[in-house]
């Protein structure tokens, strides 16, 4: 018995030292390399836990560890090697000196389903990161993306702060179909028309898919590449980090190509031309307004304020935001605000179940101006109209009114029109993502997610009764729009290392999406007050009507991942998705893809040169995806409703339908290397090969056949090839002063194979482009212009066998060989540090783009428009008498849409200059309170070089026409962090 | 475990609670098939092709203004927005012009709209057993064969050469002729001209059967605003004329004029107390001389056939055309049409031309009372053009007596005064005819295929303040762009041999 109590008794104490050996206290300094200074904010973490503690303001830790009578504390921080330290309960204290990291940092990449370590990929993944997102004075982050990554194209048409760029990876795939890239943000696919909608300081990384190995496992819509965005999470092991950032600039146009006559120039011109009849010079020639800068604000206001505060503790972590964010364009009516709030949080909520949400709330007020056709009351258009002596303005400021008389102009007053005609959308946004992530044993992961995303827009529009056009009969019009986006997704990942050489990771999943949307419009008149203009003052409703949409995927798919030793890797992947934008025919496909890396560096026989090569990997991927960017219900003949006559509703039917509309595939293929030497220089060159068959395509066909003109089908096949590049290069790195430049370029060929029912041309009517086989998408078609005839003012082109002609023909068309899709982009940076201050400058360019500039067709019409304002060179150009050599014919000769109009549009842009200075830590010490403080100014768009003769040669289109050009910003931020 | 079974379960049954929802229909549009399954919803059916009228391409628009504009009939202003630019200027006529294809497309839409009615019609008609539906539908495919048989005539109006004999007409180009829904199948190319007619000529027939109307039948035609009888014999007679068969046309126009259905408007008896019967026609789109219009309301109209002859914004008029003085000078003193058609007023152009502004179609005054300007409903089938066909026709057949009289009847409707008689004979008949139609019909879409038909051409007069070079134009009798360009679509549509016009290269 005693024995028993005895050993009852050791038992007891036995476990009484494990419990204290289990829970022990480590405390320390944490120093920088020299051992001078303290490192604020370096990361301990007991390895394999979550529990983990940062350093103080002395570089001071204090941990608690359990778990063990030894573990591994590992000290990581910002641009240091990490170290790992077996610690006892003996050990109590352990100052680190951490060891600055000349290795490649190492980073976490995006990608599909999950992140990998930087380096560990065999597919074609470009990350842009936080730092260029978060101080981008614009509502998206879409512009900070512009010549950052090769091989992804950013392009703004507009320079109205609410409207996003487009965006193209790897040329354009597709003739009709969309070429958009799909956008997932924290893994639900998002459309680029809600970029505006996420505040960019709450972005982390950016990553974008280009090849077959990163892109299939998203099979459908993953033809035209992805781009994945994640938002920002707490780290593990950080206390509460809040941050301010706060941002206050103003925009003004970005370029100022303004070709058209003053007041003199214009009366000269109407005098010599015989438009002179009634007219009082005298009177006239004391106004000389110059349109541009009326109707265009040279400062206007922005303002940016964000706050978020994140942090961890060993179960959880969150990240919870909240922004403001206020634009004037610098057109009028044209005005962005928006409010966000952001919570992300994730905790354990035991030992085999993470759960979590990423959830936003976003409210826009906005409005827009008009562009993009030609009007004479529109401002942006009517600001090439308009004649310098007319004022918009009366000499005591107030505007000068049709109303009473005081504008003097024909027509309207733009600026009178705009301001009576007010055009208002609200935009709400709710995004909420909510995961369940369970680990049934150990490498095994089951996630399920679901994500909501809820938008609802809402506009009004007015237009006065007391304005003089409207004869006090107002108009109200309302439209409303709801959609619901609803994805699913559910994936099972299992990793597993054998032989500590072998690693492995599976993973199988499922993904539903479900969207829908609706909405309606009514539209009122007769109101008869202007502060009462809204539907119900209306006596009449004068159009109404309501629309619905709705589409589904199914997908199934299942990815696997190999890795020998760090030296091998392979994956492999496949899908099936099943799209309601076909008929049961073609309704499912399957995609694959094969990726293959060599880890050339960890080759033992390449240990000799390790003292300049750093890094080498070889990579090659090659599989397929599939893109169903077609309306949605385009497989069904269906019939319609809304015809009216006399008083009665009636149907017609509305489009033919294909019920064998399937999927577009892609096939690409992609080699890479990428090197790096003396960890200086990092070079990533990859090259590859899509070719697009099945296109989903708007086929002409004749009218006689119903009268629709075109319907969809699956025909035609096309090719991509292209070359990309990237280097970056720190010239000079040591502990005060880096100077660092990085470049980016690529180049992509396009090329038609095959159209369809073996057509090889088809004229794109209206666009001045055809569709040739052998030829690329995008190719302009026209009359080439050959000038003037000295002897009489006539305008002269080339027929199509090169011989001169003064007849304008359709049968002289030909190709230009120019293309209005850029086949060369890039970009290049540089910055330069030192202590805390950093300059940078990034440069964006395109090359080879060209396109129609259709404002020059009303500004140079030869007599066409010539009650409105021309361009001075009609005046000083044109030909007037025989003899006279010349490229503006004569009076009276009408200009036609030849090539006189094709204009490069190449151009490089000054993208982004910074000057910004961040607070040392010793000085940060000294606040007791601040973690890091930095103040900066920047201009965006600050210098373009192009050639082109228009306002802006930033556009994706084929035709350049009174476009929104895009703005310069000048702003001044403040980020603190406590 | 139990809580990994039903997570399982859970995630099992979110998958299969996907798969079904990839059926997603529409909820603004049924399926086309089986869409027509009742005489109510033929009737809507019926409704969606006449609502197809109202298209801006078509008679409120295009239709109705391209082929005077691009004759000699208007002038270009300087400041004018270059709306419709390209036809008035006749060289710049090309295959790729968007009115044309856009008036190409329409009346194709009226043409399918008509071959789906048919097709759906056939199988309902097999279903029914009641006599009165079946009547009603036999009523509803009349129409519809009327619908189709106009749509083809403005085709061939437009795109094809003026028909000459039979014999002619066999060896020139037609349209290409469909009569299911989407097409016939099989490549489609252009019919000849020769058949391309007596496709029209076949629905009319068809059309005329169905909607015949008893002999003691004393319903209201005119002012109508669906298909007719009279429409039918009012478009018989045009076809007719068109196709130089003088006596049919002489024959049905007299079916019309002497149905006792329809009466000229007088413009000088008054209606109401400030507007003659004349008057109220242009302003309020209704008359006893209308066989058929398309109807308008306020909440729903086409195009504005008005706005490039005013483009009045209650302060200014900045007409895009204005009448040429060559055709104002025709109109006689105590002619009543010039002053419903025209009227002087200073353009707000800087230039402050003064001008005969085109009035006729300045708008419906209950249009206008609502601030909606320049719309007027298209009266598409006019009595008064039924006396036209009769008098060119009875002229080309040497009845020169029949045609003055028919003259005579016009002019008196629209005279202030007009003698008993009109001295017509073999001299002067296509002076006075050829004029008369011109003024009658001034900017109703008759002018270039009436040159085509007469062979002949013209010439601009330089006005003031109008767009240089084009107004001084001389276009030849039979030139290539009388016939309008085939749209390039139809030209480049694969598996299809759709030939050009002349007027395409």
């Amino acid at each position: 018995m005693r024995k028993q109590s005895l050993l009852f008794f050791l038992f007891v104490l036995i476990g009484a030292q494990m419990a204290f050996a289990q829970e022990f206290t480590v405390k320390g300094t944490v120093l920088s390399d020299d051992g001078k200074e303290p490192l604020i904010g370096a990361t301990v973490l007991q390895a394999g836990t979550t529990n983990g503690v940062i350093t103080d303001y002395d570089g001071k830790y204090t941990i608690r560890v359990n778990g063990g009578s030894e573990v591994t504390l590992r000290f990581t921080y910002v641009g240091m090697k990490a170290q790992d330290h077996k610690v006892t309960a003996k050990t109590g204290v352990l100052n680190i000196r951490m060891q600055a990291d000349s290795e490649v940092m190492e980073e976490v990449v995006v990608v599909a389903y999950g992140t990998r370590k930087k380096g560990t990929i065999a597919g074609s993944v470009s990350t842009v990161k936080a730092d260029k997102l978060e101080s981008v004075p614009a509502a998206g982050f879409d512009q900070a993306l512009q010549g950052q990554t090769p091989g992804l194209t950013v392009l703004s048409s507009s320079g109205e702060p609410s409207q996003a760029a487009t965006f193209q990876i790897r040329g354009t795939n597709s003739i009709n179909s969309g070429t958009a890239p799909l956008f997932i943000l924290d893994g639900v696919p998002i459309s680029s028309a809600d970029f505006n909608t996420i505040s960019p300081s709450d972005i982390e990384p950016v990553s974008v898919l280009k090849d077959a190995s990163s892109t299939s496992i998203y099979g459908a819509r993953a033809a035209n590449g992805v781009i994945v965005i994640t938002t920002k999470r707490g780290r593990m092991a950080e206390k509460a980090k809040i941050t301010v950032r706060t941002q206050l600039g103003f925009s003004q146009l970005a370029g100022t190509n303004w070709n058209l006559m003053n007041t003199a120039e214009r009366i000269q011109y109407e005098k010599e031309i015989g438009l002179s009849a009634g007219q009082d010079y005298d009177k006239l020639s004391k106004t000389d307004v110059n349109w541009l800068k009326a109707v265009f604000n040279d400062k206007a206001p922005l303002q940016s304020y964000d706050l978020s505060i994140s942090g961890a503790n060993e179960r959880t972590n969150y990240y919870i935001s909240a922004g403001f964010y206020d634009q004037e364009g610098i057109a009028q009516n044209s005005t962005f605000g928006r409010y966000t709030v952001r919570t992300n949080i994730e905790t354990k909520a035991n030992n085999w179940l993470k759960v979590g949400t990423n959830s936003m709330l976003t409210y826009e007020e906005i409005s827009q101006a008009d562009e993009g056709s030609y009007t004479l009351y529109t401002p942006i258009s009517a600001s090439r109209f308009m004649l310098p002596y007319w004022n918009p303005y009366n000499a005591d400021g107030s505007l000068a009114s049709q109303n009473d008389g005081t504008w003097q102009g024909q027509g309207m007053n733009p600026i009178e029109w705009m301001d009576n005609n007010p055009y208002s959308n609200k935009k709400y946004k709710a995004f909420s993502m909510l995961f369940a992530e369970v680990t049934p044993m150990e490498g095994m992961t089951i996630r399920s997610q679901v994500a909501m995303d809820y938008s609802h827009t809402a506009a009004f529009t007015q237009s006065m009764p007391s304005y003089l056009p409207n004869n006090n009969i107002g108009m109200a019009g309302r439209n409303s729009n709801v959609g619901l986006n609803l994805t699913a997704t559910n994936t099972a990942n299992y990793r597993f290392m054998k032989d500590d050489i072998h690693s492995f990771n599976f993973m199988v999943g499922q993904e539903g999406v479900k969207y829908s949307a609706e909405g309606f419009y009514v539209q009122t008149r007769g109101q008869n007050n202007d502060a009462l203009t809204d539907l119900s003052t209306g006596t009449r409703a004068s159009s109404w009507g309501n629309s619905y949409t709705s589409y589904s995927y199914l997908s199934f798919f299942g990815r696997g991942e190999y890795n020998y030793d760090d030296r091998y890797y392979a994956d492999f992947s496949l899908r099936t998705d099943g799209s309601s934008r076909f008929g049961r025919n073609g309704r499912w496909a399957s995609f694959w893809s094969v990726g293959l890396m060599w880890n050339l560096r960890k080759e033992k026989f390449m240990n000799q040169y390790s003292s300049w090569l750093t890094n080498a990997q070889l990579t090659a991927s090659t599989g397929t995806s599939g893109n169903s960017s077609i309306p949605n219900f385009e497989h069904m003949a269906l019939v319609s409703s809304g015809l009216i006559y006399n008083g009665e509703s009636g149907i017609a039917p509305v489009q033919l339908g294909n019920p064998d509309l399937g999927w577009e595939k892609l096939w690409t293929t992609n080699l890479g290397l990428r090197l790096g030497f003396y960890n200086r220089i990092n070079v990533v060159g990859e090259v590859y090969h899509k070719n697009t068959s099945n296109m989903l395509m708007q086929v002409p066909i004749s009218y006689a056949e119903g009268g629709y003109g075109f319907r969809w089908d699956n025909v035609g096949a096309m090719v991509n090839m292209g070359a990309e590049l990237s280097v970056d290069v720190d010239v000079i790195r040591n502990k005060s002063f880096v100077w660092n430049v990085s470049m980016n370029a690529s180049y992509n060929k396009n090329k038609i194979t095959e159209l369809y029912n073996g057509l090889d041309e088809f004229e794109m009517g209206g666009t001045n482009t055809k569709l040739v086989v052998g030829h690329s998408v995008g190719e302009f078609f026209m009359n080439r212009y050959a000038g003037v005839n000295p002897a009489n003012g006539d305008a002269l082109w080339y027929d199509k066998d090169g011989n001169i002609t003064a007849e304008y023909k359709d049968e002289d068309k030909v190709m230009m060989g120019k293309n209005y899709i850029a086949p060369w982009q890039g970009g290049f940076g540089t910055s330069l540090t030192y202590k805390g201050f950093q300059l940078s400058a990034q440069f964006s360019w395109v090359a080879d783009r060209w396109v129609i500039n259709n404002d020059r067709f009303f500004e140079e019409s030869n007599g066409l428009y010539s009650v409105y304002n021309q361009s001075k060179r009609l005046l000083y150009d044109r030909w007037k008498k025989p003899g006279d050599i010349t490229d503006i014919p004569r009076h009276g000769v009408t200009p036609q849409f030849d090539s006189h109009l094709l204009e490069d549009a190449s151009f490089m842009r000054l993208k982004n200059l910074m000057l910004s200075y961040s607070l040392g830590q010793k000085k940060l010490q000294k606040t007791k309170f601040l973690t890091n403080a930095r103040v900066y100014v920047q201009g965006q768009n600050l210098f373009t070089f192009t050639g082109f003769s228009g306002l802006d040669p930033e556009n994706t289109s084929n035709i350049y026409s009174a476009q929104y050009p895009a703005s310069r910003q000048f702003s001044l931020g403040v980020e603190l962090s406590f | 475990m139990n809580k990994k079974i039903k997570i399982y379960g859970v995630l099992l049954s979110l998958a299969l609670s996907t798969v079904s929802c990839l059926d997603q229909d529409p909820r603004d549009a049924i399926l086309a098939d089986g869409a027509i399954n009742s005489v109510q919803t033929a009737n809507q059916a019926m409704v969606g092709i006449y609502s197809t009228f109202k298209s801006p391409a078509l008679y409120s628009g295009y239709l109705t203004l391209l082929p005077d504009i691009q004759t000699d009939m208007v002038h270009a202003v300087q400041g004018y927005s270059n709306t419709y630019g390209a036809i008035w200027r006749w060289n710049d006529i090309l295959s790729t012009n968007s009115e044309i294809t856009s008036v190409y497309g329409a009346l194709y839409t009226v043409i399918g709209r008509t071959n789906y009615f048919f097709q759906e019609v056939e199988k309902l008609e097999s279903k029914i057993k009641d006599e009165d539906q079946l009547e009603q539908l036999q009523w509803y495919k009349g129409e519809a064969h009327f619908a189709r048989a106009l749509a083809y005539s403005e085709l061939v109006k437009l795109f094809c050469k003026a028909y000459e004999s039979d014999e002619q007409a066999a060896n020139e180009l037609g349209v290409v002729l469909v009569s299911k829904y989407p097409s016939n199948g099989g490549s489609l190319t252009r019919a000849s001209m020769y058949d391309s007619y007596q496709f029209i000529l076949n629905d009319l027939a068809k059309a005329s059967e169905y909607l015949a109307l008893d002999e003691d039948n004393n319903e209201v035609l005119y002012n109508s605003t669906y298909f007719t009888i009279g429409a039918v014999n009012a478009l018989y007679a045009r076809m007719y004329l068109y196709m130089s068969d003088w006596k049919n046309a002489v024959n049905y126009a007299s079916k019309v004029i002497d149905s006792d259905k329809y009466l000229l408007s007088s413009a000088s008896t008054n209606y109401t107390s400030t507007m003659t019967y004349y008057q109220y026609l242009w302003n309020y789109d209704s008359s006893t001389e209308i066989i058929w219009k398309v109807p308008f309301e306020v909440s729903s109209f086409g195009g504005a056939l008005g706005r490039v002859f005013l483009n009045y914004d209650y302060s200014t008029y900045r007409p895009d055309y204005i009448p040429s003085q060559t055709a104002l000078n025709k109109f006689d003193d105590a002619d009543l049409r010039y002053y419903s058609f025209f009227a002087r007023a200073r353009t707000g152009y800087s230039h402050g031309l003064v001008a005969d502004l085109l009035v006729k179609y300045k708008g419906n005054q209950n249009f206008i009372e609502q601030g909606i300007l320049a719309v007027n409903m298209p009266k598409v089938f006019r009595l008064s053009e039924q006396y036209l066909i009769r008098a060119e026709a009875s002229a080309q057949l040497k009845n020169y007596a029949d045609a003055a009289k028919d003259i005579t009847t016009l002019r008196k409707a629209r005279y202030s005064s007009y003698g008993t008689s009109t001295a017509l004979g073999e001299s002067n008949w296509k002076e006075i005819v050829y004029d008369e139609r011109m003024k009658e019909l001034y900017m109703e879409g008759f002018r270039l295929h009436d040159l085509k038909r007469w062979k002949l051409g013209f010439t601009r007069s330089k006005q003031p303040q109008t767009i240089e070079t084009a107004n001084t134009l001389t276009v030849p009798a039979g030139d290539a762009r009388f016939v309008w360009p085939i749209p390039l679509q139809e030209l480049n549509s694969p598996g299809n041999n759709i030939q050009p016009n002349e007027s395409n290269k």
